[in-house]
Order: C-alpha cells, then structure tokens, then sequence
C-alpha cells in the first residue's frame, strides 16, 4: 500500500515490525524474572502451561486453560450478540429522530459512565446462578456444561460493557447521514423502507464497525473481572483467582497471556472488516 | 397547444427561515411552462434561485406558495417522475458505478439481472461501461458526473432535471457531455429542464433560454439558431452577444432588486 513492493513482501515487513515490541517485552520479562528473590514466573513456565491448554492444572480446581478460555469467550459472544441486536436497532430509531436523542441523552450519559461489574451483586441476586443451560434445558443443564457455564449475571454485565459503544456509535452514525444522500434516493424514488436498506444502515455503517470493535474491545476487558465474583466455577478470570490462591503464578500469566492473543485476533478481524465496509469514507472527497 | 406542459409553474413563491431570524424569499412569483420535448436552459447569477426551483420540481422542498406540477402531478418526495443530477457530487459513495446506476431500477422493483444490463447499457450510453466496476472516489469528476447522468435516465422518466451538471468542468470535458446530453435527449425524446450559469452553455443547449433573478423568471429567450449549433459560427457570436446584455440587464435589476427580497 505505502510501498510499490510485492504484497507479500509488505506483509512481511508489516509483522516484521510489528514483532519487535514483544521480543522487548519477551528480553524484560527474562531479565526480570531472574533477579533474585522475584515471584515472577519465567517464560519457559508460562510457556509450559500454554503448550499443554488440555491439560487440567494440578492443585487448581479449575478446568483446563482452553476450555476456560473457551466458557469465557461464550460468555463474551452471548452478552456481545445481546448488545448487538439491542444496541444496534435502538440506535438506528433513536438515531432517527432528534426527539428521541434528546429524550435518551440524559439517561444514555448516566448510564454509560456506570462500571458493568458495579452491576454484578445485583445481577446475582436477581437472577441467581441461573444459566443459559438452566433456561434452556432447566435440570438436565449439567449435561450441557459449556451452556450450563454461561451464567445470565455475566451475560447481562457483558450485555451492559458492549451495548453503549455499538448504540452511541449507531446512534451518532445515523444521525449524521448527509441529507445529501437521503435527498439522491428520495430523487431516484426510494420509499421509506428502502431508504433505511440502501441508504442510512449503509451510510452508517462505518461508524457501526467501530461501535463494533469498541463493545467488543470492551467486552473481552470486562469478562475477566466478572468472573471474578462468586458464581463461576470456570473461564479465564476464575482460572486467574484460583490460581493466585494457591501461588501458581504462571496460570495466571499464561491466561493473560491468552486474553491478550485473542483481544490481538479479534481486533485485527475486526480492523479487516471495518476497512472492508469503511474503505469509502477515508477516500471520499 | 393540445399537448400537457411537461412542467407547469405558477406563482411559484418560496420563502426560507433563516437561523439568524431573516426570512429569504428564494423565489417570488415564478411562472414557467416547460413544453413536452423542449429542452430549456436556466440562466441565473449564484443565489438566484435555481437550485431551489429544481428542489422543489423534484418534490425535496415545499413551495411556500403558487402552485407546481410536474408531468400532470404535484411533485411528492420519493415519487417524482422526472430523473435528476444534482449539483454537487451525488453519487452513493458505497456503491460502484454499475451499482449507483441500478439504483433507480431496484427502486422501481426491476429484477437484478434485468437491472445490471440495463445499467450497463447506460454507461455505455455515456461511455463510461469501463468504470461499472469503480467505486465514485476511484473516478474523475467528469466521469462521476456522467454516472450521475447514467442513474438520471435509468429512472427511465421522460423529463431530465439538470442542476449545473458541467459547472466543474473543463471546457473540452464540458462539451463532450454536452454533445452526449443532447444526443441523449434527441433519440430518447426526453424534456430537460438544464440550469447552468455560463450564458455560452446555455446557448448551445437550449431551444429557450430563461433568465432567472428576483426569484421569477426575467427573460424568455427563444433561441434562433438551428442545430447542430457551432459556437465558432458569426450568428453564435452574435446571439451569444445580445444574451451577454439581456443577462447583464437582468443582472443589475436582480441587484436593485434584492433589498426589496430580503425583510426582517
Ligand atoms: N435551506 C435554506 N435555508 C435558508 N436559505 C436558503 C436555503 N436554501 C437556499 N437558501 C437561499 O435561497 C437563495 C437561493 O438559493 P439557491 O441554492 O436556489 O441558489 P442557486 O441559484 O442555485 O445558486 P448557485 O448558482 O450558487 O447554485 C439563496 O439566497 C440561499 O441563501
Ligand atoms: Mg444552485
């Protein structure tokens, strides 16, 4: 893109690039991990636990590292997709109407300044330790361990991390669709319906993918401290809590360590398909 | 006259609030017939009025009084029977070229297949059928122009609006779509209502030329030369000349005018 050079020589140089951070991380965490006395674990350690993530973690009553990762990862697409098909619709319709901006601003600005783990004791008391199993599949919910695992406490805390990204970010990408736009299909005869089709979800949708990534970005941040509460008995957070109780330093690490890969994945995916839908916007003139 | 106008207009007034408290009478008392067929030429100074005139054709704006029809009917929003080319750069900047000029045609319910051919004969039509595939900001602004054009005639209305559709062109550009307009509007027997502000663009296009200013319509100017016109010709240079004063005249009235248009 910047450089005339073949694609795949420009990737290289990319990763290349984009590498040199963690070897630096990598040679700091070395050093400090051998000075004297440190609790740190070393790399070969933390290394050890991610080479084996079937392997259940002795001494820890806890799944293994994947399947935690895997209930954690649950929790976060079932309270994400919930942000989503609320956030986005009630952004579209609020995003609409001036009225309506002004009627949920003030409410809308309380709301998103309120952390979603301050929400957790509540969420537990009202809905208890009930799950997507228990709902789906009532008694016989422990067949089904991973959807037994998602708890609807978690899944309304993710639901409450992600939905005010995606909805502001709807909300002001609808509202600033030009008038340009909207006058062009109501020239070429779009009716009202068509409009919201061809004209405004298209129009907005750049700013719909960044709500995107930031409610992700937002969910995956939060995920981890809610299971730090009472209730889960699986998924990165708990996976961390145990192992801090009993000194096993390099499980916590090594779950970091896969947080921080999948928020990598994840927001790379996520920047490819915003340049996909946005590409339009930067080069508009 | 058996024939319908194609555009009726009469005492025509609109009137515009303002944020800082003025009221702008953009037009006041516009009267203008536009026959079947004719191809009529705009001509007014920046802020006289035309852009509105064409808004309120197309059914974006309310007249604030008069009445208007177009093609028979009360222009209403979303339902004009007329294509148009804004002013501006109007392309859907999400859509290829193909895509912004099928849009009319999935507006209207054609189905896909039948949609794409006929969008593509369009571009061929304006010689552009290389740039289905470019997305607006991938083309120069002539070419975006002549998509502009293409997506006007896929609304497949026999009356064309133009809103200074060549003002950002180069003169060589410039003509070469107006030779391609007029051929357009020759073979497919369209109406055209053109607005321009270059008095020569107007000459060579129009079978009448209106002069706006004051918000109504100043002169009617009922062009002699025949076609194909060749602004190189003595009788171009001389026609070109008395509009030059017809246009000055109205011009300076406009601007003795234009206190009186403007009230707190
Ligand atoms: N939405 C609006 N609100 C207030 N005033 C407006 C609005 N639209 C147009 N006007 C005013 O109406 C007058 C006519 O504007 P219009 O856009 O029709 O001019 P125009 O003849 O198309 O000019 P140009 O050649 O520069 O395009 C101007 O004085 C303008 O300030
Ligand atoms: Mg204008």
């Amino acid at each position: 893109m910047d450089t005339g050079r073949h694609p795949a020589a420009t990737l290289l140089r990319r990763v290349g690039l984009g590498a040199i951070p963690f070897v630096l991380l990598l040679a700091v965490w070395h050093l400090a991990s051998r000075s004297a006395g440190t609790l740190l674990p070393a790399i070969g350690e933390v290394g050890e636990v991610l080479a084996h993530p079937f392997r259940e973690p002795p001494n820890l009553d806890s799944l293994p590292l994947a399947t935690s990762a895997l209930v954690s990862l649950l929790r976060v697409a079932f309270g994400f997709g919930a942000a989503l098909v609320t956030a986005v619709p009630l952004g579209i319709l609020v995003g609409c109407r001036h009225t309506a901006r002004e009627l949920f601003l003030p409410i809308v600005e309380m709301s998103r300044s309120i952390s979603p783990v301050a929400w957790m004791p509540l969420t537990i008391i009202l809905l208890g330790f009930s799950s997507l199993g228990s709902v789906l599949y009532g008694t016989r919910a422990w067949e089904y361990g991973l959807l037994d695992q998602v708890q609807l406490a978690i899944v309304a805390v993710i639901w409450w991390a992600s939905f005010f990204p995606v909805f502001l970010n709807t909300m002001h990408g609808v509202a600033g669709v030009r008038r340009l736009f909207i006058e062009v299909a109501l020239a070429n005869g779009a009716r009202r319906a068509a409009l919201l089709r061809h004209v405004i979800v298209p129009a907005a949708l750049p700013a719909i993918m960044v709500g995107i990534r930031l409610g992700v970005g937002r969910a995956l941040m939060v995920i981890v401290a809610a299971e730090f509460f009472p209730g889960t008995r699986a998924g990165l957070g708990y996976f961390i809590t145990t192992s801090h109780q009993v000194a096993q330093y390099e499980y916590a690490l090594a779950s970091v360590v896969v947080i921080g890969l999948v928020g990598l994945v994840v927001n790379l995916g996520l920047y490819a398909v915003e340049s996909r839908v946005s590409h339009w916007q930067a080069k508009e003139r | 006259m058996a024939q319908p106008a194609a555009i009726a207009v009469q005492g025509l007034g609109k009137v515009f609030r303002r944020g800082d408290g003025l009221s702008v009478a953009a037009l006041a008392g516009l009267d203008l017939v536009v026959e079947e067929r004719a191809f009529v030429t705009l001509l007014g100074p920046t802020g006289c009025g035309k852009t509105t005139l064409l808004r309120i054709l197309l059914g974006l704006e309310a007249p604030s009084g008069g009445s208007v029809r177009v093609a028979g009917r009360v222009p209403v929003e979303g339902q004009v029977p007329a294509g148009a080319v804004f002013q501006q750069h109007s392309l859907l900047p999400w859509r290829r070229a193909l895509a912004n000029v099928m849009f009319p045609l999935e507006m209207r319910g054609v189905r896909r297949r039948a949609a794409r051919r006929q969008a593509l004969d369009l571009l061929r039509l304006v010689g552009l059928e290389e740039a289905a595939g470019a997305f607006p900001h991938e083309l120069s602004g002539g070419m975006q122009q002549r998509v502009a054009i293409a997506r006007a005639l896929a609304h497949n209305a026999s009356i064309l609006l133009l809103d200074e559709p060549f003002g950002a062109l180069d003169d060589r550009t410039r003509r070469l779509l107006q030779a391609v307009l007029l051929d357009i509007w020759e073979s497919r027997q369209l109406t055209v209502l053109f607005v321009t502000h270059n008095i020569e663009e107007a000459l060579t296009l129009g079978d009448r030329i209106l002069v706006l200013g004051q918000g109504r319509i100043l002169e009617d100017h009922a062009v002699p030369l025949a076609r194909p016109r060749d602004p190189l010709s003595d009788a171009f240079a001389a026609e070109l000349l008395a509009l030059r004063r017809v246009f000055a005249a109205a011009a300076e009235g406009a601007a003795r005018g234009r206190d009186r248009s403007i009230e707190a």
